[in-house]
């Protein structure tokens, strides 16, 4: 949500090329996931409360939604596209160019966080202590700066994320909400610790929904979704790709 | 809770001469109107208390049902014309069936994964809500409800607040009973791990189905009497964000914490209020201080409350006695005639991926018998205990307890028909005191049903006292004593080890498995444990005690069995057994050994 | 050398974890530290590692006082520990394990140099050779163990502590282990172990210590040990 809205500010009211944007837009909302971790992530973890992290998370929301509604309003604002806005038909299925670039973008950017992972020591290390982070420290990883890394990237994700989506729906303070429990929903269809997962959950439910939508009640598109979401969590409790970690007691 | 006073004056009193006398002095009708809702807040949050604070269920769709209340009551005596008490009855039944269905799913997911699932239903149902107009109206919702009313009786604003004032009162000192019983206990522990609650005898799925069943009772009555009070409902007063609102009344309030759901919804509701004079700012303040409370308040508002009331527990005994000196005439065990097999492990085999755990283990323990159980890290004691117990199926082979067949069955049953357990890596139950931890031994054998348990009957009196008793006499057989109000959490770990034993006692069985009841005892500790030990087997119990030392388990065993990679290799009496080639070659040690 | 200085570790709950701990490592030694469940072996290590403060005393290694490192600075300075039960990351390939083991020499050495060591670590460990591509989570206890100790070993320690290493091994696999061991220490590295099963830790030793309830009771040459395994039996069984 950040991110459309600083987007907006940036493209659109300050007239800054489409690339820096994306550039600023990112960094802006990095500096945002250093904040988040250092102040409402960190303390959380240190008390151990189990579910304190719903608090923080809530809180943290509240108030940059409150913000966002009193610095840029609270009517949503438009975001025009840098296409053309017809769309091109194929086969009788109309597309907008602006959702093939949004959908290509997200693919190289996942492609790019999948070889991240993978391939860089960095990458690794990050999956080293989220995997034991004990041992991580004993190998000679930061394990502090680590997880201050991954929140830096994944804040700056999601920031851009917001940017991408932002031409199709419009920029408001609203929008982090419902956005953020589909992501939540992808992530949970698709299992917890998966990449894959989250980008096949996230594929399914799109696909539900504007399935539903054109087919079904309007009024349920997104609930559709959200019905497989149960299924396929009742049959498989960690998602399709998740990891079950039995810890006997 | 630590405030004792004279019987006649307890919180619960105190607060419910309170409720009865604010309508007297509170005359503004806006602030009466609010304390009302403040008052079905609180309803509904100390049914979901139960799920969410004290056994840890991670719903975040309360709203959703406090919701389905709210439009049963109002379908039925809006649309078809029903009396207000069959409005009542209704409001109660369907959130009741609908937590039945959320409890079956929490059978199979958790944490996260339950917490998205509940939050998909609550996002369903208000979907349903919207586009189900020919029953609900749609997003326009119901106006000009009824009030409420008996027969031919409208209740004016007043009375009505007496009848929030019933509820709240009588809901309260429900919840308390449940709560201060048996199901009160049960719920933290399964709270703290679900598994080892099923060995000590608590049937999980049942727990769960009365926990979701009752606090969506108390969610729906909550929302049918929210109709009638506003006279207006539509469905986004029931959104997700509603959900939220309760869920984040019991973190902050505290959960797990009795008062935890009255301090959380006096700041929750009423805090915004005084916020007004911010105005815009208002939310955003709320969300700082919202932040500021979990992040310096980790347990929640009541534990500044804790701080203020609570007298210090006076010194933690941290000594074990090293004397057992309780008298165990209450367990009563039915003797099997001497010398017969207790327990017969036919052929087991277990395993695990690639991995054989257990391969053909044939094992019988004799009646009356010490059975100990010996063998390399890795070998399969535990496994077989696990197997036993039923944590695990086993691939092949069968396992009699006094003729019974125990593979198919649950592993509450099994703790049901008397095999007690304690394991490796201690389960004591952190939040529960000492003498709590052990009455939860007695979850199998009371026969308190849930009614008598809510309303605190003379049948629950009866056997809470009595279970008390024998509990404390438990408690000082393996000394401890002096620790029978602490939270398990203040033991050190060789007192633990011996909680679990007492814990196990409490079942009254006729077989007890140990696993490793001797690690990380000092010397000392170890000569005390083989007494208490010897003293188990005298009273009639059975034991199958895992252990790595070997003094220990030289000393107090009849038989020894002893398995490596999953093969039982050598049984017989401990004297041959050190002697045993294989078994020095195996575990003992290589060569030199130091015991030869 | 590592020099333990008089280290005590009081934990919140007023339990004394460890009491007064003095003991010493030397290049090219191989220390022995055994003693029953719940001795306090383990928090040694953890205290010297820096996964544990010590409340009390000093951890001096050539001379620099690492009271107060990060583990992964005292890493950096030249002491790797392997933690009871192996903890590799199961998830990831064996190389990639070995890789996170150099990860503090990352920035200093070249990519290739450390793709050289992998490889001539995993010639020296057999075992290992064919299963660079396997995922870790593949492999059996014994042969765990070895990449756990190659993936310290990536990091070039001069000091290296193990903590039961032949835990759910079986004899051979236990002897084989040994076996890299006494290789190392007579390669230079001084070696802090500690065990449960004592026979193999006491034949190999150059001196050890025997702990209980957080302190040390006992501590010698190879050959006091040898002499007084009625001592060590009275401890240990």
């Amino acid at each position: 949500m950040l991110g459309a809205l600083l987007g907006y500010t940036f493209h659109i009211a300050l007239k800054l090329p489409l690339l820096w944007t994306f550039l600023v837009v990112g960094v802006l909302c990095g500096v945002f996931g250093i904040l988040f971790e250092r102040f409402a992530v960190r303390p959380v973890l240190k008390s151990r409360s189990s579910l304190g992290w719903i608090i923080s998370t809530v809180a943290v929301g509240i108030v940059v939604r409150n913000s966002a509604n009193y610095f840029w309003g609270t009517s949503p604002l438009p975001f025009p596209s840098i296409f053309n806005e017809a769309p091109f038909f194929v086969k009788g299925i109309g597309i907008t160019p602006q959702a093939l670039f949004t959908f290509f973008i997200a693919m190289a950017i996942i492609i790019c966080l999948d070889v991240f992972q993978t391939r860089t020591i960095v990458g690794k290390a990050i999956r080293a202590v989220a995997f034991d982070r004990i041992s991580a420290e004993l190998v000679g990883i930061n394990t502090k700066k680590t997880v201050i890394l991954s929140f830096i990237i994944s804040f700056s994700l999601s920031g851009i994320a917001g940017m991408l989506i932002c031409p199709i729906t419009f920029a408001s303070a609203l929008i982090g909400l419902p956005l953020g429990i589909k992501g939540f929903a992808a992530v949970a269809l698709g299992g917890l610790g998966s990449g894959k997962g989250a980008l096949i959950g996230g594929l399914f439910l799109g696909v539900c929904e504007t399935l539903a939508s054109g087919l079904l009640w309007h009024g349920f598109h997104d609930t559709i979704a959200l019905i497989f979401l149960i299924l396929v969590l009742l049959i498989k409790p960690s998602g399709i790709f998740g990891k079950y970690v039995t810890e006997k007691y | 809770m630590g405030m004792k006073h004279i019987k006649f004056i307890t919180p619960l009193r105190i607060i419910a001469i309170i409720v009865l006398i604010i309508p007297f002095l509170v005359r503004n009708p806006y602030w009466l109107n609010l304390i009302c809702l403040l008052i079905i807040y609180i309803l509904v949050t100390i049914g979901l208390n139960m799920l969410l604070g004290y056994a840890g269920q991670a719903s975040l769709g309360h709203g959703a049902v406090y919701g389905i209340g709210a439009y049963t009551s109002v379908i039925l005596v809006a649309n078809y014309g029903f009396p207000f008490l069959i409005g009542f009855v209704g409001s109660a039944m369907i959130p009741a069936i609908v937590g039945l269905l959320l409890s079956l799913i929490a059978f199979r997911l958790h944490g996260f994964y339950l917490a998205m699932v509940t939050m998909a239903f609550a996002i369903i149902i208000e979907r349903v809500l919207v586009n189900f107009d020919s029953l609900t109206r749609g997003a326009v919702g119901f106006v000009n409800i009824p009030g409420a009313s008996f027969g031919a009786w409208n209740l004016s604003f007043t009375s009505y607040y007496f009848v929030l004032a019933f509820f709240l009162i009588s809901g309260t000192w429900i919840i308390k009973n449940l709560i201060k019983s048996d199901f009160g206990r049960v719920c933290k522990a399964i709270h703290f791990n679900e598994v080892t609650a099923g060995c000590l005898g608590v049937n999980v799925y049942k727990l769960k189905i009365q926990l979701f069943v009752i606090s969506s009772i108390f969610a729906g009555i909550g929302g049918m009497l929210y109709a009638h009070l506003t006279k207006y409902i539509s469905p986004d007063t029931f959104s997700l964000e509603i959900s939220f609102f309760f869920t984040l009344v019991v973190i902050v309030g505290g959960m797990g914490s009795f008062w935890g759901p009255f301090l959380g919804s006096c700041a929750l509701l009423l805090l915004p209020e005084c916020l007004h004079v911010f105005q815009e700012f208002k939310l955003l303040i709320y969300g700082f201080l919202l932040l500021l409370c979990i992040v310096f308040l980790p347990k929640g508002l009541i534990s500044l409350v804790d701080k203020f009331f609570t007298k210090k527990i006076s010194g933690t005994d941290q000594s074990l006695r090293g004397v057992s000196t309780g008298s165990l005439e209450g367990i009563q065990i039915p003797k099997v005639k001497g010398g017969k097999e207790i327990l017969m492990v036919c052929d087991i085999s277990k395993h695990f991926g690639g991995i054989t755990a257990l391969n053909g283990v044939t094992l019988n323990v004799r009646e009356g018998n010490i059975h100990g159980l010996i063998g390399p890290n890795g070998s399969g004691k535990t496994t077989l205990l696990d197997v036993i117990s039923s944590l695990y199926k086993p691939d092949s082979g069968q396992i009699f307890f006094k003729e019974q067949e125990l593979t198919h069955l649950s592993p509450h049953r099994v703790a049901s028909l008397g095999i007690g357990r304690t394991f490796q890596n201690l389960s004591i139950y952190p939040d529960l005191t000492v003498l709590e931890n052990i009455m939860l031994g007695f979850h199998t054998v009371q026969k308190a049903g849930l009614f008598s348990k809510s309303f605190n009957l003379p049948q629950q009196r009866r056997e809470e006292e009595m279970m008390k008793d024998f509990a404390s006499s438990l408690a000082a057989f393996v000394g401890l004593e002096g620790n029978l109000f602490n939270t398990a959490e203040t033991l050190k770990h060789n007192q633990r080890r011996f909680l679990e034993i007492a814990r196990a006692l409490c079942l009254k069985p006729s077989l007890i498995l140990l696993d490793e009841p001797g690690a990380g005892l000092a010397t000392d500790e170890l000569l005390f444990l083989k007494k208490l030990i010897t003293r188990i087997r005298d009273m009639g119990i059975s034991l199958l005690i895992i252990e790595h030392h070997i003094d220990v388990i030289v000393d107090v065993s009849n038989v020894i069995s002893v398995l490596n990679y999953g093969v039982k290799i050598a049984e017989g009496p401990p004297a041959e057994i050190i002697k045993n080639q294989d078994v020095i070659e195996a575990y003992l040690g290589i060569m030199e050994n130091p015991v030869a | 050398m590592l020099k333990v200085k008089h280290v005590s570790v009081i934990a919140e709950s007023g339990e004394t974890t460890l009491e007064d701990i003095s003991l010493q490592v030397e290049f090219g030694q191989l220390v022995v530290l055994i003693g029953n469940n719940g001795a306090g072996k383990t928090e040694v290590l953890n205290v010297v590692s820096g996964i544990l403060k010590p409340t009390d005393g000093t951890i001096e290694f050539n001379g620099k006082i690492l009271n107060g490192f990060q583990p992964h600075k005292v890493v950096k300075e030249g002491i790797c520990h392997v933690p009871e039960g192996r903890r590799l990351f199961l998830d990831q390939t064996v190389e990639d394990n070995l890789r996170l083991g150099a990860f503090t020499m990352f920035f200093h050495e070249s990519k290739r140099d450390i793709e050289k060591r992998i490889k001539e670590i995993l010639a020296k460990l057999i075992l290992l050779e064919n299963r660079r591509r396997q995922l870790a989570g593949t492999l059996s206890g014994g042969e765990l163990q070895i990449l756990a100790i190659a993936r310290a070993l990536m990091a070039r320690p001069k000091i290296l502590m193990l903590d039961e290493p032949s835990l759910g091994l079986a004899p051979l696999m236990v002897k084989q282990i040994f076996e890299i061991i006494n290789r190392l220490k007579e390669e230079g590295l001084g070696i802090l172990l500690v065990e449960q099963v004592v026979t193999y830790a006491i034949r190999s030793c150059d001196y050890g210590y025997v702990m209980q309830q957080g302190k040390i009771v006992f501590e010698g040459e190879k050959e006091a040990f040898l002499k007084k395994s009625d001592l060590v039996k009275a401890y240990l069984a």
